[in-house]
């Protein structure tokens, strides 16, 4: 799923899985397009993100406003436009329960929005905590805990406070532009990745934690456990956290995709990666295009494989290099 | 006297470090006086752009309160609460404090409520006369 501006006329395109060909390359069969989404933006659509019951589609634009558009069958329909931001929505995301909606602008706001039975929407808060563009907010994947990531180093943390929401927590340590954050599955480490061209994970210290970290209040306390450096040459543009095998891919402006092990986490049999003389804790993937607006997302599997999924821009190129096969 | 011949020479030798020492001190005290009236300048010039700025918010938020007090379906019901928080923040902010650490933080609060409560009530937070772009600016 892609949106990109071309001529003037933004688009989302729809992909889904059908007999026939369409205009794509004999690799990619299997892949048509259904729909095309060409009137909801004026401007770049710069991501776009299905709610957790799939029958909504968010994006968000450069025009200001975030499209939400219902499913039915191949059609969708615009249901609501949430607008406010005062210039380029950067990112969107739906919070697990599916009645929380998150975007985060160049305005160096974060909003929250809130959906009811009626499919109505209204803006629950406006968070002023960053002071520079917000590039990327995600949600706790399973509590009500908002993570957002700026230009201005931080990420900060946001939860619901009496009816209100608050930052709760700001965390700094990147040296520059942090582009994006992933949680674990679990939901109690945190990583993000940075124009420093570092990784960096976070965990999380509750109350009366036997480390004897200390905490504000019922807040608990993220620090910085772990900065992977010297493995990305330029900056880390995307990161995502395998919720299955607890893998971690990067996505890097050196024009590769780096997808991380640790021991301690979870184990991954290198069978998986048969003919490349690797470093048993990490594979590091050569494209021949820049992966500079790709997000990398690695897939749960159904045959405890695990199956690494990109852009249709970039599957083109990888699966040149490596045999890896797409999700079904 | 020898002495007094070396105090003399002393005070020619060490003449120009004299002057610029006295020049240094005369120039720093005017300095710090000229520094003091320009920052009280600029303080009370700050100070009165934050009071407009609130004080338009504060005006707009009792303004909507009253135009909704006879309302009492849910979704105004809603507004209400959102407008009340807002007249509750900007009550409570003190304005007699310079010193106060939390001010910026507090003006950021108050701002994103401002922001929310547009909004609810339907109304862009900009406030732009016609098609010119000379928005409402603090």
């Amino acid at each position: 799923l892609s949106g990109r501006g071309c001529g003037g006329v933004e688009l989302s395109g729809l992909w889904g899985r059908g007999s026939e060909r369409g205009e794509l390359q004999p690799n990619c069969s299997g892949w048509t397009c259904r729909a095309v989404l060409g009137d909801g933006h004026q401007r770049t659509v710069r991501r776009v993100a299905w709610s957790p019951c799939g029958s909504y589609l968010a994006s968000a634009s450069f025009d200001g406003t975030t499209c939400v558009w219902k499913r039915h069958e191949d059609e969708f329909e615009c249901v609501a436009t949430l607008e406010g931001h005062e210039n380029e929505v950067k990112s969107v995301a739906w919070a697990p329960s599916g009645s929380l909606l998150a975007t985060c602008s160049r305005d160096k706001s974060v909003w929250v929005w809130e959906v009811d039975e009626e499919e109505e929407y209204e803006c629950v808060s406006v968070l002023n905590a960053h002071t520079q563009d917000v590039k990327h907010v995600v949600w706790h994947p399973s509590q009500e805990l908002l993570a957002s990531a700026s230009y201005d180093d931080t990420v900060r943390l946001y939860r619901e406070e009496e009816d209100d929401w608050v930052c709760c927590a700001s965390l700094e340590g990147h040296e520059s532009t942090v582009w994006a954050v992933a949680f674990e599955k679990g939901g109690e480490r945190l990583a993000s990745v940075s124009d420093d061209r570092t990784l960096r994970i976070w965990r999380r210290y509750n109350p009366g934690n036997q480390e004897g970290i200390a905490c504000n209040g019922s807040d608990p306390t993220w620090k910085c456990v772990c900065t992977l450096s010297g493995y990305h040459s330029r900056t880390i543009y995307d990161v995502s956290w395998c919720h299955l095998t607890g893998a971690l891919a990067t996505a890097c402006g050196d024009d590769a995709i780096r997808v991380q092990l640790h021991q301690g986490w979870a184990a991954l049999s290198m069978k998986q990666f048969p003919q490349y003389p690797i470093n048993p804790s990490s594979v590091t993937l050569h494209c021949s295009a820049s992966v500079l607006r790709t997000s990398v997302e690695a897939e749960p599997s159904r045959r405890n494989r695990p199956r690494v999924s990109f852009s249709r821009h970039m599957s083109l190129m990888a699966l040149a290099v490596f045999p890896v096969s797409f999700l079904e | 006297a020898p002495r007094a011949m070396a105090d003399m020479l002393d005070g020619i030798v060490m003449a120009e470090q004299r002057f610029h020492s006295e020049g240094y001190q005369e120039g720093y005290a005017e300095g710090s006086h000229a520094g003091i009236a320009e920052g009280r300048r600029y303080g009370s010039l700050h100070g009165a752009r934050i009071g407009s700025e609130i004080g338009c918010y504060l005006g707009f938020a009792l303004t909507w309160q009253c135009l909704l007090q006879k309302c009492t379906d849910e979704k105004s019901s809603k507004k209400i609460k959102a407008l009340d928080s807002l007249i509750g923040m900007i009550k409570k902010f003190p304005y007699e404090d310079p010193t106060y650490d939390k001010m910026q933080e507090d003006l950021e609060k108050i701002r994103g409520k401002f922001k929310q409560v547009c909004s609810i009530l339907n109304i862009q937070s900009d406030f732009r006369i016609g098609t010119e772009r000379s928005s409402l600016t603090f």
